[in-house]
């Protein structure tokens, strides 16, 4: 289970403060699928970033009782200089999974071929999208953050990630901004609607959209 | 393959966890760095061999092979090695945090742990790099055994405690200021007589002794040289005043380094 309670971001910028994040709490439980929905600037990605730890928040808490992936989005903490190889190398170790295994994985997941040996630096934005899902999955964690942006691939790949994270891993968590009305009503059975910094959570995803649409 | 377990860690396993994570940034820094194409890593070891080659053979120009009856080339190569670990480990340290944003996706990766991984390659390139040039020097006949081995890694230690624990102070504050890093590069310079790089405490008047004993590099190299040269030389050094310093420092550096996450807006 993860717990987000009092969540607050604020940013400073040129002077000013901003507050993003105003007091958001919600629950994320073992197996379930939250879809987050919000307009443009609303704080999607910023609350992501709060919950796989790359940012601290201002006040409040979120306690992890089970695995969360790194944030899976187009930043999705490559270094450019890096090779995709020396890449899995750095991975596996740091979250001490098997190399060999890791990589063979990673290797039949993202189709990159010989790809895999030159820095990523040079990966379209669907290459390091399907190398990054491809080191989440063989690190396998109980709850996936993803943001959308990331299913940059072809049909071909969108078809292999719902295979893998929605059929394969049912029981993970997953925690998916999207703007894809298709994928919430298919594959999420919970949503929070972020709005005005405040976060709303709808058990009934129908529901949700509908009011999404509606802000 | 098992599933990575989200739950209360103890102290055991949080050590091995940082372990497993420095090994990888290791790894990782070296090649980054150094890339996979020609010597590579060996880079890290050749690097300080070049550097310290250049300064014996200039010294040889101006004073031919010994200065105060002191061999060039071990005196050299006990004074200029650690220098480059005074410059480099603190300079790797400069501003990291902000420029490595992108380790901060990984949970696992923690600040202390970045700083000690850049902290250890370095200190491991010279130190290999050290050794070698005993060694080769040693063949060639310019280098002998060191005369009390125990006083030589005693001084290296203090030497090396001392500037890693500057580093976290030093980067520690750069994240924070950015005019830290600016300063860094005459500072280092400007302190290079504190490191007791280049003389012998003992050439000196007794007043600028104990002013230079306030320095901790000054005890750490003059134990290097004194296990050195044993007898051939008088070192002075303060083994309780050096380590108190560094203690302090270390603690400093570390109070600092937790509060580092909250200045990095990773963009």
């Amino acid at each position: 289970m993860i717990r987000v309670v009092d969540l607050v971001k604020e940013y400073h910028t040129s002077g000013r403060t901003r507050r993003i994040l105003n007091e958001v709490n919600f629950t994320l439980k073992p197996g379930e699928r939250t879809a987050v929905l919000g307009r443009n600037g609303a704080g999607k990605s910023t609350l992501v970033r709060l919950m796989g730890g790359v940012e601290y928040p201002t006040s409040g808490k979120i306690l992890r009782e089970m695995s969360l992936s790194w944030p899976l989005g187009l930043a999705s903490g490559f270094y450019g200089y890096l090779s995709g190889v020396d890449t899995i190398k750095f991975i596996s170790r740091i979250y001490q999974k098997p190399y060999a295994e890791v990589r063979d994985y990673v290797i039949d997941f993202s189709e990159l071929g010989r790809a895999i040996y030159d820095p990523i630096r040079t990966y379209s934005s669907g290459m390091s999208a399907r190398l990054a899902f491809g080191l989440s999955l063989a690190i396998d964690f109980d709850c996936y953050l993803i943001d959308e942006v990331i299913l940059v691939g072809d049909q071909n790949f969108h078809q292999k990630c719902r295979e893998e994270i929605f059929e394969k891993r049912g029981d993970r968590a997953i925690f998916l901004v999207t703007h894809d009305h298709g994928i919430i009503k298919d594959y999420c059975n919970k949503a929070i609607v972020l709005h005005g910094g405040r976060a709303k959570t709808f058990e009934d995803v129908e529901v949700a959209v509908d009011i999404y649409n509606y802000l | 393959m098992s599933r990575l377990q989200g739950r209360e860690i103890s102290i055991a396993e949080t050590i091995q966890i940082q372990s497993a994570v420095i090994g990888g940034l290791i790894l990782r820094e070296i090649y980054s760095r150094f890339g996979r194409d020609n010597i590579g890593f060996l880079w890290l070891i050749v690097e300080p061999a070049l550097f310290t080659t250049g300064v014996i053979v200039l010294w040889s120009l101006a004073f031919e092979s010994k200065n105060h009856n002191t061999p060039i080339v071990p005196f050299l190569l006990t004074g200029y090695m650690p220098l480059i670990i005074y410059r480099h480990v603190v300079a790797v340290c400069l501003r990291c945090m902000q420029n490595n944003q992108q380790l901060l996706y990984h949970r696992r990766v923690t600040v202390l742990s970045i700083y000690l991984s850049k902290q250890l390659v370095e200190i491991l390139g010279v130190l290999t790099s050290f050794t070698f040039c005993m060694i080769y020097f040693g063949i060639l006949g310019f280098v002998e055994v060191p005369k009390f081995f125990g006083m030589m890694v005693g001084g290296w230690g203090i030497y090396i405690w001392y500037c890693a624990s500057l580093a976290l102070v030093v980067g520690a504050l750069s994240e924070r200021f950015e005019i830290v890093e600016k300063f860094w590069a005459p500072i280092s310079y400007v302190t290079i007589p504190t490191t007791g790089a280049f003389f012998l405490v003992s050439w000196l008047p007794a007043d600028a002794r104990e002013l230079l004993l306030y320095f901790p590099m000054v005890t750490g190299s003059e134990m290097i040289r004194g296990g050195y040269f044993g007898h051939d030389i008088k070192p002075y050094y303060d083994v309780t005043y050096a380590c108190t310093v560094c203690f302090i420092q270390t603690i400093v550096g570390l109070f600092l380094l937790k509060d580092v996450r909250r200045h990095v807006e990773v963009v």
